[in-house]
């Protein structure tokens, strides 16, 4: 489990740098204006990335969601369980390096949050729950 | 996995929402693989439409699901099919079961194209409307293509051939077929409706012998109900309906009233372990 104190906020974006994704969007195409309001509702969102404390990989996702959403909080993959995912809209869980040494955490049948799984630690994270979206 | 994803998917409201997606494309040579596990009858085209979805330039590194099966329960969907070396034409680089969503691909954001972010963040935004949908199934069974696939290899595997044959065909086929991958192939082919996995896929005789055509038909369920009433078919009827769904009935009209109840909510999953379910109501509003 994920100690409240190991979820360290990172790069939390202002409200203001959200706003500017949205105007800039809206101003590329006649389909992304349309779909403006979509992104600031996205940008509401509270993220939950969970990966490699202190590792590039995690810093690079931090920044790109920071960018795009107001609240995204970071933890360990190692160390997840379900209730971490509580409080956040949407969680993300991913690894760097060798994804067949990546950390592969359970979750209960009933798990119901949204979770986005990624590359071959997320695939062999499906895998191990029965999913179809597993790789093996 | 690489860095590509086929052309096919791009009508799904993920690539128009809140972003839309413009990619690029480009004709990317067929990959051997693709050939060699491809299960239908026609050929495929030598060159595919493709576009990046990030740019590490490496043709591994990401992973695809099969996609056999993946979509025969209404949990799941394809979001894009994954440009592979190593899986078959059509395999899952982005999918969705329930409240699941596997992003198949290895970049991190700053090795992804402009519309491989874009998607990314589409992606988040649509799995979070599956909140508290948590999937329907897991993976119990083989898909009854599986069949097809490892009848056709079953002379190149390396080492005990016969074991590897008992291990997933009837051991009565074997002295049949066991050295003629193309009369098994052939046999499954023609048999695939009524397919089912025990141990190993079998052919339903016992439903065949009732004249239905298929074991996930759902007119299939409704005769077999009916059959409860006949004295003549009710104890065979009743044996498919257990071998079939995770109910047991005793009467015609307890199946009557189940099926009243549910019809338009059931559906056939082979993956799922070959058994007609019911999808909770309300499970598939706002999707």
């Amino acid at each position: 489990m994920i100690a409240s104190a190991g979820i360290r906020r990172i790069g939390v974006a202002s409200v203001m740098a959200a706003l500017l994704v949205v105007l800039l969007a809206g101003t590329r195409s006649h389909a992304q204006a349309q779909s403006s309001p979509a992104v600031a509702e996205m940008g509401k969102l509270r993220l939950l990335y969970v990966g490699h404390p202190g590792s590039d990989r995690e810093k690079d996702f931090a920044q790109f969601l920071g960018q795009h959403f107001a609240t995204v909080k970071t933890g360990d993959l190692k160390a997840f369980t379900d209730k971490d995912a509580d409080g956040f809209d949407v969680t993300i869980l991913d690894y760097d390096g060798d994804g067949f040494k990546a950390p592969r955490p359970k979750v209960s049948l009933g798990f119901s949050h949204p979770l986005v799984t990624v590359g071959v630690a997320g695939g062999l994270m499906c895998s191990q729950w029965g999913l179809k979206t597993g790789y093996m | 996995m690489g860095d590509a994803a086929h052309a096919e998917s791009l009508n799904h409201e993920v690539y128009r929402t809140p972003f839309a997606i413009e990619p690029s494309f480009e004709s990317w040579k067929t990959p051997d693989n693709y050939q060699r596990n491809h299960l239908g009858v026609d050929k495929l085209l030598d060159q595919m439409k493709v576009w990046r979805v990030q740019q590490t330039g490496k043709n591994v590194g990401g992973v695809v699901a099969y996609s056999r099966g993946f979509t025969d329960s209404p949990d799941a969907e394809v979001l894009a099919q994954g440009f592979n070396v190593g899986k078959e034409y059509g395999a899952v680089g982005i999918g969705r079961q329930g409240n699941f969503l596997q992003w198949g691909y290895s970049a991190p954001p700053s090795q992804m194209t402009e519309p491989g972010r874009k998607l990314f963040l589409n992606c988040i935004h649509y799995i979070h409307r599956f909140d508290g949908k948590a999937p329907l199934v897991r993976r119990r069974a083989s898909p009854r293509i599986d069949a097809v696939r490892l009848g056709a290899i079953i002379n190149k595997i390396n080492g005990d051939q016969e074991k590897f044959f008992v291990g997933q065909f009837p051991e009565e086929l074997y002295g049949k077929y066991g050295q003629d991958p193309d009369g098994l192939v052939k046999y499954y082919r023609e048999n695939l409706e009524w397919v089912y996995r025990d141990r190993v896929f079998k052919v339903d005789e016992e439903l065949k012998g009732l004249g239905l055509d298929s074991n996930r038909k759902i007119e299939s369920l409704q005769r077999l109900i009916e059959l409860l009433d006949d004295p003549q078919h009710a104890a065979t009827a009743k044996q498919l309906l257990t071998r079939y769904t995770d109910r047991s009935f005793e009467t015609g009209q307890q199946g009557r009233q189940w099926l009243a109840e549910s019809k338009d909510r059931i559906y056939f999953t082979d993956v799922g372990g070959y058994k007609f379910k019911v999808v909770p109501e309300g499970y598939l509003t706002g999707k």
